[in-house]
């Protein structure tokens, strides 16, 4: 309704107040309007910020934009986003703080290079192993530092990283004489460019001397280990170790023969669990009961049906304590010791036999020479003729000995050789026997010419006396002993041949052996069992050699060679 | 052990951007502290492409995490969690 004046028309005053209003309306709208617009263009700041777009008026008239509180989201929102920001800063701030830490705690030198190659940064430990000077070298090129060889700029790993994008390494890059291992690791930007490298040398100069120095040592080992290996290989004693539990650990081929073990399939197994020979077993349960120096002779039926005497000694391998210690037995084949042992005691049987009965004679005659006073001239003579012959007869049993002992003893054979006519050496010797009391006939049988042989002429001589003295106590009285020579192979070959009782194939095969006698039981046959010991040794010496063909019952013939004169 | 946390759904389906982001940011003011605390997620439906990128950024700013996976009905799901969860 519109204010009307008393005529029924608009006061001038309410139309004046009309139009005030109005136009006080209409500035409000404009200020309504500017205030909206403001509000918008404020709330599409922050909108755009946020990274969204404005808004459109059509989409929020502004009233319900009042009424939405946009610009206070957006501001709570803010405080959130700030409130983030500072938590992530803190934490970078720690982390930073972290990275720093290791960065200098690290055992490595650290240098961190743009993709320039000028420091950005590096650690202490970069300045203690790869820098001469004390000054700063930020900002430096690190080619200028570090790689002036032409080498280390070759394998530079920074070029090789910023070329890849990946990380990448290099081995002993040397500085400074030592050696370091690099590696390098590249950092990405957002968009994947590799912006800076991280440079680590970890500086391995000791580990390579320690590497080297296992090498030689392993290689030390390995040449120690072949060489016991072979030792053990050819040893003919058998050899087993055991470890602290005397669990098998090594033995060696000749101990597998022996014993019919396999080490392969008892590597490890208690030594007891596999031996089955009794002896052997008392022997190593001996030891184990804490005796020490357990020595046994063991007798051993080998393949082929022969028994052997083994001798079994067992002692500890060094250990911290004796329960950490392993044992070595040792199986030691005593055979031909025994064998030697039993032939000595036989020969001094022998020996004493022998030496007792011309000393008996000896005795007896000079006793009966001091004491009777009524032997005649004659008698007296033939006493001290049989005296006579006894002592020879001891002489050369003595004789025989001391040759003996001291070719044994390693002294060897001293010989003058000349060149002789071997019929003439033969000749010479039969000469001595031809007329002795036993009758034996004696025969030359000589080589068509003579043969000059290069010989000691005193030992040619011991050697065929020796071979004739043998002749004549196996061959009847009276018997047949013929002396040849022969030209063989470039060689002479002297023989003596009797008709005697011969040997074994067996006896023949020790004939040369030291104090061997055919017939030991035989004691009417004087001997010491040495003289073909010393016909051997006499005869290898002039570089020939001995040999014996003897059939039991037709006589024994013993062929002897030496050097001819004119080959040598 | 933890408890899985309560889930507020906010369906904005319909809205363009900003409004739809304005809207997310007034729940998620207002869901600050329940968020931080890894008790409450915000799976926001919008079928505004715009919205699900700004919708997701403006979470990660604000120190949230966002995982938008568009579903077979056709529209687009945004959870916002807690960075930890």
């Amino acid at each position: 309704m519109k204010p009307t004046s008393q005529d029924g028309s608009p006061s001038t005053d309410l139309m004046d107040e009309l139009a005030r209003l109005t136009a006080e309306n209409a500035e409000l709208r404009l200020i309504n309007r500017d205030a909206f617009n403001y509000i918008r263009n404020k709330t599409n700041q922050l909108l755009n910020t946020m990274g969204t777009k404005s808004l459109r008026p059509e989409e929020l008239e502004d009233w319900s934009l009042l009424e939405l509180d946009p610009i206070g989201i957006v501001t709570q929102s803010f405080q959130r986003v700030l409130e983030n920001l500072r938590e992530t800063n803190e934490r970078l701030q720690l982390a930073h703080q972290e990275v720093k830490a290791v960065f200098e705690a690290v055992g490595s030198a650290v240098l961190v290079l743009d993709p320039k190659m000028q420091i950005i940064s590096y650690n202490e430990r970069v300045r203690e192993l790869l820098l001469n000077d004390g000054g700063s070298v930020t900002g430096a090129m690190c080619q200028n530092v570090l790689c002036r060889s032409e080498e280390a700029v070759q394998n530079c790993v920074h070029r090789k990283v910023m070329a890849s994008g990946r990380p990448e390494s290099a081995a002993n890059f040397e500085a400074n004489g030592r050696f370091f291992d690099v590696i390098g690791q590249p950092i990405h930007d957002s968009l994947g460019r590799v912006t800076h490298v991280v440079l680590a040398y970890n500086d391995v100069t000791e580990h390579n001397r320690i590497q080297t120095d296992l090498k030689s040592a392993l290689k030390e080992v390995s040449r120690a280990k072949m060489q016991i290996d072979t030792l053990l290989r050819s040893m003919s004693d058998g050899l087993v170790a055991t470890d602290n539990k005397r669990r098998i650990v090594l033995m060696n081929q000749a101990a597998e023969e022996l014993l019919g073990i396999c080490l392969r399939d008892s590597l490890g197994v208690p030594l007891l669990d596999v031996i089955s020979h009794p002896e052997l077993r008392a022997h190593l349960e001996a030891v184990a009961q804490g005796e020490t120096h357990v020595l046994r002779d063991l007798e051993f039926v080998m393949a082929d049906g022969n028994v052997r005497i083994y001798h079994a000694r067992t002692s500890a391998l060094s250990g911290a304590t004796v329960a950490d210690q392993g044992r070595i037995t040792l199986l030691h084949d005593v055979t031909r010791e025994r064998e030697v042992e039993r032939v000595k005691d036989e020969f001094l049987s022998t020996a004493a036999h022998q030496l007792r009965t011309p000393l008996a004679s000896v005795i007896g005659y000079s006793d009966l020479l001091i004491q009777a006073d009524d032997i005649g001239v004659d008698a007296r003579l033939e006493y001290l003729s049989l005296i006579h012959s006894k002592a020879e007869q001891l002489s050369e049993i003595v004789s025989n000995l001391l040759d003996i002992s001291r070719i044994e003893a390693g002294e060897g054979v001293a010989l003058t050789c000349q060149s002789y006519s071997a019929a003439e050496i033969c000749e010479e010797a039969i000469s001595g026997f031809m007329h002795g009391p036993s009758g034996h006939q004696f025969e030359l049988d000589l080589n068509p010419t003579d043969i000059r042989v290069f010989v000691d002429h005193f030992a040619v001589m011991q050697v065929l006396e020796n071979l004739l003295s043998n002749a004549m106590k196996y061959s009847p009285r009276g018997g047949r002993i013929v002396v040849s020579t022969r030209m063989l192979n470039g060689v002479c070959d002297i023989s003596v041949r009797d008709d005697g009782i011969g040997m074994t194939d067996e006896q023949a095969a020790q004939a040369f052996e030291k104090f061997y006698r055919a017939d030991a039981s035989n004691t009417a046959i004087a001997g010491t069992g040495l003289g073909l010991t010393i016909v051997r040794h006499l005869v290898e010496a002039h570089g020939g050699r001995v040999a014996i063909d003897s059939q039991v019952g037709k006589g024994t013939t013993i062929h002897c060679t030496f050097p001819l004169a004119d080959a040598v | 052990m933890m408890t899985a946390p309560e889930e507020t759904v906010l369906d904005i389906r319909g809205q363009v951007c900003p409004s739809s982001l304005l809207t997310t940011l007034k729940v998620l003011n207002q869901n600050a502290e329940s968020l931080r605390r890894g008790s409450i997620r915000v799976r926001v439906l919008t079928d505004s492409r715009d919205a699900v990128v700004t919708i997701p950024n403006a979470a990660l700013n604000m120190g949230f995490k966002a995982q938008v996976e568009k579903l077979p009905e056709g529209h687009y799901e945004v959870v916002i969690s807690h960075e930890a969860d």
